[in-house]
C-alpha cells in the first residue's frame, strides 16, 4: 500500500503526494524541504552498488592507504593502522570514534542496503530481519564520515610532503572507491519504497 | 504570483493541528494521543509530536559544545618532534605553521573545517534557540536553511582528527621523526559529537509552529 500523506519533516505542513514519477522530488510548498523522491530502478542500482562497496571494504580498510620513505626507513598507514596507532597511544576515545565514522557506520550501511534490497527481489522482505536493518541504516546514517576521511588523506600527504618521501598506495584508489559507493547509496535507495512495501497491523 | 497558489498557502494546516504526527523513521503519518506513549505501527520506533524536550536537550548540548570547544583549541592536538625534538602543536597554531610553509589552500581547508565550522555551528544552534524566545530578524525560511547547514556540513570538523590518525599511524616507526597525538584530539572528538547530538536534538518544526496564515503569505510573497 503506498502512502499518500506526509507530513513535512522541518514545518510539519500536512502534503497529500498522489502521484509522483521516477525522478521526481516532492518538496513542502512552505519551506521547500524536499518531501519525497523516487529513485530510478532503486532495487537493482542499490544491490550493484552496496555489493560492489562490500567486495571493496576489506582492501578500503586494511590496505595501506600511503606510504612514506625516509632515510631508508619505510612506513605505511591503512585506515585501520591509523586506528590501532591512536588506541598504543592510549587515545581510545579517538579511536573508538574513528573506528565507528569510517569503519562500522560504512559497513552497517553496506550490509543493510544489500540485504534489504537482496531481499525484496527475492520477496522476502515481510521478515522482521528487513525492517531491524533498514533501522540500522537509518540510525548510522547521519555518523558516516568516509568523504571527510578522504580529505584527511590528502591534508595529511600536504602535510608531510616536505618532509619524506611519499608514495600512494592501491589502498586509497579501494578507498575512494569504497567512500564513493557509500556515497551512492544516497542517491540510488528508496528507503520510502521498501517501507511502504512492509506490511503492518494497525 | 498566481491565484491558486495563494489558495494554498492560506490552506496550510500542520500534522499538528489535526493530531497527527510523523514517524521520523519510516515517514507514515500516525494519530497520537497526548496522555500515553505512541509507537509506530510500521518500524516500531517512538513516537512523538515534536522531538521530546527538544529546546531543554538542545541548550544543555550547544552549551557543553561550548565548553569542549575551549581544552579543544587550547590543548596540543598533536606534537611532531625531528630527531626528539619539536613543539606541541594547536589546531590554531597548526594553521599558522601551514601558513608560514605558504601551504594557504591546506591551511584555508583545515581553518574552515576545525575552527569556522564548529564555532559557526555553535553559534547558529544559540541564535535558533535565542530565536525561538525571541523575535528575530531572520525570517523562518532564513532560519530553517540555517539548520540545514548545520546539519549538513558539522562532520567536516572531524576532518583534523582523521589527519592526526592518519600522522601517528604513517611516522610511527620512523626513527627520526615522530608524531605523537595530543589531549585536544580528544577534546575535539567529543565536541563534535556533543555538536551533532545537539543539532539533531533541534526540532526545526518549532520554528513554524507559531505561524499564523498571514505570516506565510508574507514569508511566500517576500521570496518571489
Ligand atoms: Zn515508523
Amino acid at each position: 500500500m503506498n502512502q499518500t500523506q506526509f507530513a513535512c519533516y522541518e514545518c510539519d505542513t500536512l502534503i497529500t503526494v498522489t502521484s509522483i514519477n521516477e525522478g521526481e522530488i516532492a518538496s513542502c510548498p512552505r519551506c521547500h524541504h524536499h518531501i519525497l523522491d523516487k529513485k530510478h530502478d532503486s532495487i537493482n542500482r542499490t544491490l550493484a552498488i552496496s555489493g560492489t562497496g562490500l567486495l571493496l571494504f576489506i582492501p578500503a580498510v586494511f590496505f595501506p592507504l600511503m606510504s612514506m620513505q625516509l632515510l631508508s626507513v619505510e612506513s605505511s598507514a591503512s585506515l585501520i593502522s591509523g586506528i590501532a596507532a591512536l588506541w598504543q597511544t592510549k587515545l581510545y576515545f579517538v579511536a573508538t570514534l574513528i573506528f565507528l565514522f569510517c569503519v562500522l557506520s560504512p559497513l552497517i550501511k553496506l550490509t543493510a542496503a544489500f540485504v534489504v534490497t537482496l531481499g525484496f527481489k527475492h520477496n522476502k522482505h515481510q521478515h522482521p530481519f528487513y525492517k531491524q536493518l533498514l533501522l540500522f541504516y537509518h540510525h548510522v546514517d547521519s555518523w558516516e564520515m568516509l568523504e571527510v576521511f578522504l580529505i584527511g588523506i590528502l591534508v595529511s600527504i600536504i602535510k608531510l610532503k616536505d618532509m619524506a618521501d611519499l608514495s600512494f598506495n592501491l589502498g586509497l584508489l579501494c578507498f575512494s572507491a569504497f567512500m564513493l559507493c557509500v556515497l551512492s547509496l544516497k542517491i540510488t535507495l528508496d528507503k520510502q519504497m521498501i517501507w511502504d512495501d512492509l506490511n503492518y497491523e494497525r | 504570483m498566481s491565484a491558486d497558489q495563494n489558495t494554498t498557502v492560506h490552506d496550510i494546516q500542520t500534522a499538528k493541528s489535526k493530531g497527527l504526527a510523523q514517524c521520523h523513521v519510516c515517514k507514515l503519518l500516525v494519530r497520537v494521543e497526548e496522555t500515553v506513549d505512541n509507537y509506530c505501527p510500521r518500524c516500531d520506533s517512538k513516537i512523538h509530536m515534536r522531538i521530546y524536550d527538544s529546546l531543554q536537550r538542545c541548550w544543555a548540548l550547544t552549551i557543553c559544545s561550548l565548553i569542549a570547544f575551549i581544552p579543544a583549541n587550547a590543548y596540543p592536538i598533536m606534537t611532531i618532534l625531528y630527531f626528539g625534538k619539536g613543539q606541541p602543536d594547536t589546531i590554531l597554531s597548526g594553521i599558522i605553521l601551514l601558513l608560514k610553509l605558504g601551504m594557504y589552500p591546506i591551511a584555508a581547508i583545515v581553518f574552515i573545517a576545525s575552527f569556522v565550522v564548529p564555532l559557526a555551528k555553535i553559534i547558529g544552534l544559540f541564535v535558533l534557540l535565542v530565536s525561538l524566545k525571541n523575535k528575530s530578524k531572520f525570517t523562518k525560511q532564513q532560519r530553517t536553511k540555517m539548520y540545514r547547514y548545520i546539519e549538513l556540513f558539522g562532520r567536516w570538523s572531524m576532518l583534523d582528527v582523521f589527519v592526526v590518525a592518519l600522522l601517528v599511524a604513517l611516522v610511527e616507526i620512523g626513527a627520526v621523526v615522530e608524531v605523537v597525538a595530543g589531549a585536544g584530539a580528544t577534546a575535539f572528538g567529543l565536541m563534535v559529537i556533543l555538536t551533532i547530538f545537539a543539532a539533531n536534538s533541534f526540532d526545526p518544526r518549532l520554528l513554524w509552529d507559531e505561524e499564523n496564515e498571514e505570516d506565510a503569505f508574507n514569508n511566500l510573497t517576500e521570496e518571489k
